[in-house]
């Protein structure tokens, strides 16, 4: 393409040769910039915690068990506790679900039925995290208190912010779990069945084993989205810093690490000790999420190795101790023959302890001990009665199983967007888009939300679209596996798990304070920017892989340099993957509220923004603001979410429709 | 055959449930608008402290106890436009829209606001309590004089004070005085108003509280309103959050009652009065404060 003239000139050549030299430093240095930004990020974050540890020992702050920060006491433990708590519930409760409709996606869904149910299971992650808090608010927490008067008084309770982060984790396990059952060759299915197994007993014995590393990951990836959620979790949980008494209390008001850093920031004064507090909270909270992603990468290794696909002396154990599993040779061999029998004591000691713990929050002990036993007894009768089944009446049942699953798992969709926008569509008309809202919120329109969360918008894709897909092209084209890209790639991973508020911590710190911008629309555009910058630098990366390595060769051979084949050949074969990647990021930042509430946003301001410098309205904000502050105006808060809803699912809409074009008329 | 047969009970099985779906969906949507039927009679009041019920006549009458002052902080003299919008505020005509929740100054502390020049955006934020009567000033004088934009925002007092110190906002809200490290900064207090903190509870049976009894319910101490004479029904505690001005005001009146007392952890925390006003009025046996500018809304 580049033409044989420039080839043949070796000033040309030269030239470019310079350019691909000078090109591959920009793009080095737009890559470190992540690295900047994680350790900026760092340092504000411990920097701020410092004044604390003054006062306070770590472990007395790690784990004292009053948090009366006015009064001068800092204990940590029930926030983190109830963090870890409410996570647990959370997967308790998205786990046999997301798994569950995984596999009747990729197993037992026709084709057809494939391409609707993916998308409906996408636009789950796109509701936005106060709007979840909201449902949570008004149709939740009610309905909690009327099923269970006599242990929950107020409704808010650690079971109401595990169903909402639950529902909020189950996109992310849905999509990870069926990408990894995917994955798993046909031929393993053929085989199988060619057996004469069962499609239920090929799934169960052999699709869901070879694909448990990628499930695992999904369950993680599935916690680490629901440990950083911090609107919905506040909105239910009645933020009581306690710890749940018993421990597994699930109706205790419980408070979470995030729910705490939303609730008391705004009122601390800047640069005291109860600020100091909570960015140490904020650090907890960030060491946490690293925690979980360390766990996950290990787990996954190690499923890995097990199953062969990772060399088992590359194990730590192997290096450590020049053996590859730490347990005697001889308990292996025993578990292996008498696996059975251990495993299915295991699961009735399981089930037990399991309804001896629920029904104790109910009754008395005794009582419950007895339900437990029954409880046991009950799973070992079905158990014999499922082996005098035939196979095939065991297939059905699991297939009827797997529908209902799928089936749940739309309903809640169906109930929370069928909920807010029936109630929400009536009140919107054309003063409700047009008007500023008169009478602190009471009246009047939306209009300054909307075109707030616009701004936003695009100042957004602005500063994060070239950073991100430029970062994106680095790690694709050209890094190589050295020190410097090992590091970008962990800082990536690393900003990937930050939860929301902390970049709003962060931005409220060193750019609404040290920098001096105030809150203003700059401040929130880079807040947000840090926040999506990963998932786009992600998709890019993909999406430039996908691209044949024919095409570069091609590209090359015909003299073209190493930038030209990157920008003008692979890059635009690789758009389709990048635009879809950057619209559901865009339409994740356009929905989230943590990031601007103390950066860019304002409760009201019905003039626009003047400049940059100035602050704005949001539409989350603004229904967070009206469903928390402005009673009396009920109406409006579900038009509000009717209209975010409505832009952030067209968003979504808008990717998937991309995609589709591009992978009809892409095809290698 | 058996696959026709799977596919039919597969099919039926989706049916039932999209039907059970839009059941439910129906039924939700049915139980709510019944509840904001009955909401219209909720069982809130307000509970009589001392034997003095919370209203802007006892407070400002002094009869009252549990009320603070509600203050305009600026980072040093207030100069240019911002002064002319705080002496506004200050004037009658700013005042009038004060007195609609709170209790207004004054007439000797009043005064007589100058016109502003050119065009501006003038940033308040701070306490929640005083943001909606900021956000009627706010639209009244945008209204008065189009050059000046007024944006607000809340926070919380805490938030006044260190966003006016910074420089976030031109002018911080704080629904208490400002502490002696926030006046070393060099902001400059303008009182536009007193508030008092209402005690409002739900079907308890009980009408009036001593300072006393309502410290001992927020310590923990009693657990169920029989124990005050009121009905056989658990207390529901409710609460704002550290750092809020009320809560500061609530705090320091019962600690002044009642020697080292502090309140207990097993409460619902909001940061908003209208979090406070809606679970109380949902939940028979709650009690809670709120500023008493905010007791039309329960």
């Amino acid at each position: 393409m580049i033409g044989a003239a420039t080839v043949g000139s070796p000033l040309a050549r030269r030239s470019n040769v310079d350019r691909d030299v000078v090109m591959k430093h920009v793009l080095t240095a737009v890559a470190s910039l992540t690295v900047v930004v994680i350790l900026l990020i760092i340092v504000f974050m411990a920097g701020n915690a410092m004044g604390l540890f003054s006062h306070v020992g770590i472990f007395d702050f790690i784990l004292g068990t009053e948090w009366k920060p006015t009064s001068g006491e800092f204990g940590a433990l029930p926030m983190i506790a109830g963090t870890i708590l409410v996570t647990l519930g959370a997967m308790v409760f998205a786990c046999p679900l997301g798994i569950g409709a995984a596999i009747y996606i990729s197993e037992i869904a026709s084709p057809k039925m494939r391409n609707i149910l993916k998308p409906i299971c996408e636009v789950f992650a796109g509701i936005p995290s106060v709007v979840y808090g909201f449902f949570g608010l008004v149709v939740l927490v009610p309905t909690l208190a009327d099923l269970f008067p006599e242990q929950l008084l107020f409704g808010s309770s650690w079971l109401a912010g595990s169903i909402l982060l639950g529902m909020m984790a189950l996109p992310t396990v849905i999509s990870v779990s069926e990408d990894a059952i995917n994955a798993v060759p046909r031929s393993y299915r053929e085989a199988s069945l060619a057996m004469g197994a069962t499609k239920w007993e090929t799934i169960s014995k052999v699709v869901v084993p070879a694909a448990i590393s990628g499930i695992s990951s999904a369950v993680i990836l599935g916690v680490g989205r629901a440990i950083g959620e911090t609107m919905a979790v506040m909105m239910v949980t009645g933020n009581a810093t306690i710890i749940p008494d018993p421990l597994w209390n699930v109706f205790s008001l419980i408070s979470t690490i995030t729910g705490t850093l939303a609730l008391e920031m705004p009122e601390v004064v800047v640069g005291d000790i109860h600020y100091s507090s909570l960015f140490a909270l904020a650090l907890v909270l960030m060491i946490m999420v690293l925690l979980v992603n360390i766990c996950a990468r290990m787990i996954i290794t190690s499923i890995k190795r097990k199953s062969g696909e990772l060399d088992s002396k590359t194990s730590i154990s192997y290096r450590l101790f020049g053996r590859e599993n730490l347990l005697p040779d001889g308990f292996q061999d025993y578990i292996h023959n008498k696996g059975g029998w251990i495993r299915t004591a295991a699961m009735y000691v399981l089930v037990f302890v399991f309804v001896w713990m629920i029904v104790s929050l109910f009754e008395n002990h005794l009582l419950s001990i007895i339900l437990a036993a029954i409880a046991v007894g009950l799973v070992s009768s079905v158990r014999s009665l499922l082996s005098a089944f035939d196979s095939s009446s065991i297939d059905k049942a699991s297939r009827v199983g797997l529908t209902a699953v799928m089936g749940v798992v739309i309903l809640m969709l169906v109930v929370i967007l069928g909920y807010i926008i029936g109630k929400g569509l009536p009140v919107i008309d054309w003063e409700f888009i047009t008007q500023s809202p008169t009478d602190g919120g009471l009246s009047g329109g939306i209009m300054p939300a909307i075109i707030g969360t616009l701004e936003l918008l695009v100042g957004t894709a602005i500063i994060a679209l070239p950073l991100g897909i430029l970062t994106g092209t680095y790690l694709a084209e050209y890094a190589k596996d050295t020190r410097t890209t090992r590091i970008i790639r962990e800082s990536i991973d690393v900003l990937n798990g930050t939860p929301s508020i902390v970049f709003g911590l962060f931005g409220m710190t060193f750019l609404v304070i040290s920098l001096g911008w105030g809150y203003s629309l700059i401040a929130g555009w880079f807040a947000l920017s840090f926040m999506i910058m990963p998932v786009i630098i992600r998709t890019t990366e993909e999406a430039l892989k996908a691209v044949p390595n024919d095409l570069r060769e091609a590209s090359r051979a015909l003299g073209a340099s190493k930038w030209k084949t990157t920008f003008s050949v692979i890059l635009p074969a690789a758009l389709g993957g990048t635009i879809t990647g950057a619209i559901l990021a865009l339409g994740r930042a356009m929905g989230e509220t943590a990031p601007i509430m103390f950066t860019a946003v304002v409760a009201f301001q019905p003039h626009l923004a003047g400049s940059i410098m100035d602050p704005v309205m949001a539409l989350p904000y603004h229904l967070y603001y009206l469903a928390t502050e402005v009673t009396g105006s009920g109406d409006i808060q579900y038009g509000c979410a009717t209209i975010l809803l409505l832009i952030v699912l067209s968003m979504f809409l808008l990717a998937s429709v991309v995609r589709n074009h591009y992978n009809k008329n892409v095809k290698w | 055959m058996v696959q026709k047969l799977d596919k039919k009970i597969t099919s039926i099985v989706s049916i039932a449930i999209l039907v059970l779906a839009g059941a439910c969906a129906y039924t939700v949507l049915g139980s709510d608008s019944e509840d904001r039927g009955s909401g219209s009679e909720s069982g809130s009041y307000v509970l009589a402290l001392n034997g003095v019920i919370a209203s802007n006549d006892t407070v400002s009458d002094g009869i009252y106890s549990m009320k603070r002052n509600l203050v305009l902080v600026t980072n040093g003299e207030p100069t240019g436009n911002v002064k002319c919008f705080l002496d506004w505020i200050t004037s009658s005509e700013g005042q009038a829209i004060v007195s609609e929740e709170f209790v207004s100054l004054k007439d000797s502390e009043m005064t007589i606001p100058s016109d502003p020049v050119g065009s501006q955006t003038i940033t308040v934020g701070g306490s929640t309590s005083i943001m909606e009567t900021m956000s009627v000033l706010a639209e009244a004088y945008m209204a008065k004089y189009s050059g000046i934009t007024i944006a607000v925002n809340g926070g919380g007092s805490g938030a006044g004070a260190s966003g006016a110190i910074n420089g976030n906002f031109d002018i911080g809200m704080l629904s208490r005085d400002p502490k002696v490290g926030e006046l070393e900064h060099g902001l400059v207090p303008t009182k536009i108003g007193v508030d008092g903190v209402a005690i409002i509870a739900n079907a308890a049976g009980v009408t009036n509280l001593s300072t006393v009894d309502l410290a001992k319910i927020y310590s923990g101490e009693y657990t169920n309103w029989s124990q005050l004479g009121g009905d056989d029904r658990p207390i529901g505690v409710i609460s704002r959050e550290d750092g809020s001005g009320t809560r500061e005001c609530f705090d320091n009146t019962l600690s002044a009652a009642v020697d080292g007392w502090s309140m207990k952890d097993d409460v619902v925390k909001f940061n908003n009065t209208a979090g406070v006003i809606n679970l109380v009025s949902k939940t028979p046996g709650a009690i809670g404060y709120i500023s008493v500018g905010k007791v039309g809304d329960i």
